[in-house]
């Protein structure tokens, strides 16, 4: 048997908590190799080891600046950067014909519209959120809402860290709307986050927990007379999104030009 | 459609006595208690609650097949046998939402299948066979790289374990893990146990209080995530929808071997 070459992987902002992550789950994950890894420039990491920079042992990588030398020189490139640098990246794996993985959160719809266009020239699995568990939930949640009729309630209950600013999570928004569109409602009409009485029929409520160092726990609960039907995902740390990349790469590996979800990579349809 | 009703007054039967009284287009045929108990020769009806309907509670299930379209199965496994061989001859559907089966019990439901349709149910709640068909599907998904532990929770009368559900959720993970259920299945850790192999599935039964919620729940632990998926149920009137809902999906169906995943159509 031919032992297939490892897919050679980058990463842009390899130094960032972030970056960090996917360079150690890179090195760690067979059938995966580093690549190399980019900082903005001006960044006093640019020239060290890559994966040094993760506390790993030198591979003999610098970090560099220069994104389109990194899309040269590697087979894929993960980026869970920030939306416009994820534009720039997307027309660059476009342009050298190389994998894109991108986790960025918040692109602009003409953000977007650069990474769909790029996706029509490479392949590209673009997920809001990484991790295997969250988007086995998502997948989940929708069909369950299709399943369990009204006589269901649907309600929400998600925890995080003390320091968390936003409230709901995104995931527990991305929970309730695959709930709603499972129940083929819009959620702005149906979401209830300010409870203060009683329970409108129809609401999908959304209970927020705030405390300790949680990482992210979100429940969504169907309930009805005498029943309950209760999805959860418990996150232990952020390296769940790292291990969900790798998942990404060893899938997109081949892959015919296209914008891929990490519902496509896991084949939940 | 005329149905009939076995264990007609225990929880689970009084609650499917009424659904099938309240339901348009359902007759109450007739029913059974245990043999020699105080419920015989009771109104079946009034034993549930209701006002009664002349009809009293038999110790003879064959005449209860010989007005019956179907047969609803919640008496104890001691009586199951018998009630398949009766199913059988009188070639009469029945939903068996009995559980605790040994050996013979199965090979009963195989004898009996040839003749009539059964659909064997250990529960017959909707959100537990959603769960184990995602226990499923996920087990496959995930296989490798997460650990799945099955854990129930059971009323502290509950005489055995595991119970029927309980090793339906451990076939559920085995399927999707394209395991076989007797080379998977860890129901004891204590001492010297060893690394857990990644092809195991741990099962677990709690028993406590009257009535506490019983909870059916897969867990698969990954490496610093977690996803749990469970049904719970608080009240048999869970179980007699189901029940009554197997009973008319059944009725005319070909002599087989049914489950509620085909009654759910889940896929």
């Amino acid at each position: 048997m031919v032992e297939k070459r490892p897919l050679k992987v980058g990463v842009v902002g390899c130094a960032g908590r972030m970056g960090r992550m996917l360079v150690a789950e890179i090195v760690a994950t067979p059938g995966l190799a580093l690549g190399g890894g980019t900082e903005i420039a001006g960044n006093p990491v640019l020239g060290s080891d890559v994966a040094q920079q993760a506390g790993l042992p030198a591979a003999g990588l610098v970090v560099g600046s220069d994104p389109r030398a990194l899309f040269k020189a590697c087979d894929a490139v993960v980026d869970f950067t920030l939306p416009a640098a994820t534009a720039i990246h997307a027309d660059l794996a476009a342009e050298a014909k190389k994998i894109l993985i991108a986790g960025t959160t918040g692109l602009t719809p003409a953000q977007q519209e650069i990474v769909t266009m790029a996706a029509t020239r490479t392949a590209i699995v673009q997920s809001a959120n990484m991790s295997v568990g969250v988007n086995i939930l998502l997948g989940l949640a929708e069909d369950a809402a299709r399943r369990l009729t009204e006589t269901y309630d649907i309600e929400i209950v998600e925890m995080h860290h003390r320091h968390k600013v936003d409230s709901p999570s995104g995931t527990a928004l991305a929970l309730g709307r695959a709930a709603a569109k499972g129940r083929g409602v819009d959620l702005d009409s149906v979401k209830k986050i300010d409870r203060d009485g009683a329970r409108r029929t129809g609401d999908i409520g959304f209970a927020v927990l705030r405390g300790g160092d949680v990482a992210g726990d979100h429940s969504l609960i169907f309930a009805a007379d005498g029943v309950r039907f209760e999805l959860t995902h418990r996150a232990g740390s952020r390296r769940i999104f790292a291990k969900g990349a790798a998942r990404a790469l060893l899938w997109s590996r081949g892959r015919k030009p296209g914008l891929y979800s990490m519902r496509d990579v896991l084949g939940l349809g | 459609m005329r149905i009939g009703v076995f264990g007609a007054a225990g929880a689970t039967g009084k609650e499917v006595v009424r659904r099938i009284l309240s339901t348009p287009g359902l007759v109450l045929s007739g029913g059974t208690g245990r043999p020699k108990s105080a419920d015989i020769g009771k109104d079946i009806a009034a034993a549930a609650g209701l006002k009664p309907i002349g009809l009293p509670i038999l110790a003879d299930p064959a005449a209860v097949f010989a007005i019956s379209d179907v047969v609803i199965d919640f008496a104890l496994s001691s009586a199951t046998i018998q009630h398949l061989k009766l199913a059988a001859k009188a070639k009469v559907p029945i939903v068996l939402g009995v559980t605790g089966f040994k050996a013979a019990h199965r090979t009963a439901i195989a004898q009996a299948a040839k003749k009539t349709a059964v659909v064997e149910a250990p529960n017959t709640a909707y959100a537990v066979n959603l769960a184990m068909v995602y226990i499923e599907r996920v087990a496959r998904v995930l296989a490798g790289d997460f650990d799945i532990e099955i854990v129930t929770v059971g009323d502290r009368k509950l005489p055995f374990a595991p119970s029927g559900t309980a090793l339906q959720l451990v076939d559920a993970a085995a399927r999707g893990l394209g395991v076989k259920r007797d080379n998977a299945l860890v129901k004891v850790r204590d001492g010297d146990i060893g690394v857990r192999k990644p092809t195991a599935i741990g099962l677990h039964n709690i028993r406590g209080g009257i009535r506490p919620g019983n909870s059916q729940r897969g867990i698969f632990f990954g490496d610093s995530e977690v996803i749990e998926i469970a049904g719970i149920t608080s009240s048999p009137g869970v179980y007699a929808d189901g029940a009554v809902i197997a009973a008319q999906w059944v009725k005319g169906k070909r002599p087989g071997h049914y489950g509620m995943r085909e009654v759910f159509d889940l896929g």
